[in-house]
């Protein structure tokens, strides 16, 4: 009795996703965020170190504003346009915060050569389309055309940034920002802060396993260690502890792109 | 009198039950059609802003390419359609009237070095495609939000609800098969 109920959620919950899905992907195949979300760069384009300051950075605006600004290449888009596959990756992702809807999307496909960056509902006021395109024509079409992808997307990243800070009256983000040390934009429920109540969360872990492995045969468990393993630590320098995420912005089409 | 209580208390449980699963389904019905109505308002937005583009594009090309009057004038039709249209298929014709006549804008355009090259006509140009692009994704969301609400007003037992309450199907935002036929003048 109880294993079918189980199993009867676990029906249900595959049929609400799969559902979903069909709502939203509208048949496009989108691919997940990646572990530290800011950062997606399937086309191979963008340096270590330049992921690192785009990850970074986004930390710290996020964590004062809500903002997030995430920069993706994608080798194709399948015969897409550019700009339907940034509206449905920026709402599956939820890029800025739900309330405020301030997420900013920069997709670069560079074998097709088409970029679009669209702007969630909230910063639209701040970057209308005309000045997004300015950016694009003065910060990173010029460095495109000539295959440098990397400071095109810094100086376009860099511009967008600055309108974004500018709209909530911040000068400057700092690093030495007392505000923004440690893990404050971290995702909470991910950031387990193992320093402070080591036995409490011993105690969670063992409670986990236990229903896990009593109720799902460690199903939850054996799922957590293949996306921990999936995202990597490998490559990334200074050990993150946490994971990042969308905070459930929406975006509605508003931006600017075209080929270079 | 034992008997005539329970046959009162079984009445009053299905009327309870009936009343309760009507007001569920009329509720749903008010809800999806707020969603899909709140959808198209969006599009109606998107719309406006796009009409409202339409004289500013056209002066600033006037600068340029005052000969090229035809296609100018077949913008601004098309933007005066767009201004009177009433239902979601007619807004649906006339977007369509106003993308084939801003095509062929673009298609002139080539021949302006100039104009082409113009900071205002740029960035014109990039916010009619914003809100292109604005009014295909307010499009998808309420065709898909259209169709939710359609299903329910169609399918059954809703249908006799929708049908006592005067809910009506909603009209999908998208050219209908009779103004695709009409011919394109080729140039």
């Amino acid at each position: 009795m109880k294993k079918s109920r189980l199993f009867l959620v676990f029906f249900l919950a595959f049929f609400i996703l799969i559902f979903n899905k069909n709502v939203y992907g509208v048949g496009l195949d989108l691919p997940e965020p990646s572990r530290y979300f800011y950062v997606y760069d399937e086309a191979n384009v963008i340096d270590n170190y330049l992921e690192d300051y785009i990850i970074n950075t986004n930390e710290q605006l996020y964590s004062k504003t809500g903002a997030q600004i995430v920069v993706v290449t994608l080798n194709s888009l399948d015969g897409n346009s550019e700009q339907e596959i940034a509206v449905q990756l920026f709402r599956k992702w939820g890029i800025g915060s739900k309330e405020k809807n301030n997420g900013v999307l920069m997709l670069i496909a560079p074998n097709e050569k088409r970029l679009w960056i669209e702007i969630g509902y909230g910063l639209e006021g701040a970057l209308p389309d005309g000045k997004v395109g300015e950016i694009r024509d003065k910060y990173i079409f010029p460095y495109f055309k000539e295959n440098d992808y990397n400071t095109g997307i810094l100086k376009g990243f860099d511009a967008i940034l600055s309108v974004v800070l500018d709209e909530y009256n911040i000068e400057s983000l700092n690093s030495s920002d007392s505000q923004i040390d440690g893990n404050y934009g971290y995702d909470e429920n991910y950031d387990v802060d193992i320093g402070v109540n080591p036995i409490i969360v011993l105690i969670g872990i063992i409670i986990f396993l236990v229903i896990d492995f009593r109720f799902f045969g460690g199903m939850l468990t054996r799922m957590l260690m293949r996306s921990s393993s999936r995202g990597g630590f490998s490559g990334r320098s200074g050990g993150r502890g946490g994971r990042n995420r969308g905070g459930g912005g929406s975006s509605g089409g508003g931006g600017a792109g075209g080929g270079w | 009198m034992k008997k005539g209580l329970l046959i009162l208390a079984i009445i009053l449980v299905i009327v309870i039950a009936f009343g309760s699963s009507i007001a569920g389904s009329y509720n749903n019905l008010v809800k999806l059609d707020e969603e899909a109505s709140a959808k198209w308002a969006q599009i109606n937005n998107q719309l406006q802003r796009r009409a409202d583009l339409i004289p500013n594009l056209v002066n600033t090309v006037k600068g340029y390419a005052s000969h090229e009057e035809e296609v100018l004038v077949g913008i601004t039709e098309a933007r005066s359609r767009l201004e009177t249209a009433k239902t979601p298929g007619e807004y649906a014709e006339a977007n369509a009237q106003l993308t084939t006549a801003l095509e062929r804008l673009n298609v002139v355009v080539e021949a302006y070095p100039e104009l082409k090259a113009n900071e205002n006509f740029i960035r014109l140009q990039d916010e009619l495609a914003g809100t292109e692009n604005r009014i295909a994704v307010a499009r998808m969301d309420y065709n898909e939000a259209a169709k939710i609400y359609n299903n329910k007003v169609r399918s059954f037992p809703t249908n006799i609800i929708a049908g006592i309450f005067g809910f009506e199907q909603k009209e999908y935002f998208e050219v209908s098969e009779q103004a695709k036929d009409v011919p394109q003048v080729n140039f």
